[in-house]
């Protein structure tokens, strides 16, 4: 371990000076985020649950479900954000909405339809629709999340966190 | 109505051009982020409320953020780009005359394209010109009486092309696991 020179030390300093700069430490920031993610995140919902009569769908409520959490993330910095969101909760959100899509698919076949024959099931053709975009919107959001989380912290082990 | 249309449509042309040859990634990324939202707006004023939505928060939102994340994640603090001055950076001949060559034939396939609304659209058309029926012109007529509902995209993604969500959904899944494997916490599956 040879002593810091000059130059080592300004360079450390730079590097913690942009980290410093990249989570935004901005109350207005952090204070309108909190407070417009909870609407953000009942809109996905309604999008989702009413996507079969109005325009909408499961990719659309997912996708906004993420961005509400991104917006959190971004305000509050990726890191505190990842700790507050716990990894396997995160992947049985996507785990859970590829089972229910798989059980419902191949669930045709037990009552004697093609696969993700959705008519023969004894639920109307809307109610098992709404199941399966329930199921579409957790697996895109917790995707988009995980994507977005776990690429920007990595874990917090390893490399720098931004 | 038209002024509005041609204003967003200019807005998103020139926000693209700007996107393109304005120097520094993350004025890029602004900018890019700034003209989806302009064809978020066009799908709406093209009818089109479904599409708006994907494209407003993926393309404004979760894209823009995951552009800036690799952008701090690879590059050093002072790019080589940043040290130079000047608003715009140098073009590259070769790479704009395959753009060129690439938007030319697209905004000529454009022209072709059926008025919006159009009853004899090929998207919404009821029969092939040999007079058999075309499954779209099926699609939009069957979903209120056959699947009870009335949203026709719902209806054609889940219900007659569950497949292909399905495949989706697939290809969703493998990139979140995959990112798992990258980063070495598949353990948490």
């Amino acid at each position: 371990m040879s002593p810091p020179t000059d130059e080592s030390t300004a360079r450390n300093e730079q590097i913690a000076a942009s980290k410093q700069t990249a989570v935004t430490e901005s109350p207005v920031v952090k204070t309108a985020s909190r407070t417009v993610t909870p609407f953000v995140i009942a809109f996905g919902i309604y999008l989702t649950l009413f996507g079969t009569s109005l325009p909408g769908g499961a990719f659309q409520g997912g996708v906004i479900i993420a961005s509400a959490i991104t917006l959190i993330a971004m305000a509050f910095g990726f890191g505190p954000t990842q700790q507050w969101l716990s990894a396997p909760a995160l992947a049985g959100l996507f785990v859970l909405g590829a089972t229910i899509f798989g059980v419902v698919a191949f669930g045709a076949l037990a009552y004697g339809g093609a696969v993700l024959e959705l008519f023969v099931f004894p639920l109307s053709v809307e109610d098992m629709v709404k199941l399966i975009e329930v199921a579409i919107a957790a697996l895109v959001s917790g995707v988009i999340i995980g994507l977005i989380i776990w690429l920007a912290d990595g874990f917090g082990e390893g490399g720098e966190s931004i | 109505m038209i002024w509005v249309e041609l204003a967003l449509i200019a807005f998103v042309v020139i926000g693209a051009l700007f996107a393109a040859t304005i120097r520094g990634l993350v004025g890029s990324i602004v900018t890019f982020a700034g003209l989806t939202l302009g064809v978020a707006i066009i799908w709406v004023l093209l009818a089109a409320p479904d599409v708006a939505l994907i494209e407003a928060a993926v393309g404004a939102g979760v894209t823009s953020v995951l552009f800036m994340i690799a952008i701090v994640k690879t590059s050093s603090s002072r790019s080589n780009d940043e040290d130079h001055k000047g608003l715009f950076r140098s073009l590259n001949l070769p790479a704009l005359l395959v753009v060129g060559g690439l938007a030319i034939p697209l905004g000529y396939a454009f022209l072709s394209l059926d008025p919006v609304g159009s009853a004899n659209a090929a998207a919404v058309s009821m029969e092939f010109a040999d007079g058999s029926q075309t499954p779209y012109g099926y699609y939009i007529e069957e979903t209120l009486p056959e699947a009870g509902f009335s949203n026709a995209v719902v209806s054609v993604l889940v219900v007659y092309r569950g497949l292909d969500t399905l495949g989706e959904l697939i290809v969703a899944f493998s990139a979140a696991v995959s990112i798992l494997i990258v980063l070495n916490r598949e353990d948490i599956l």
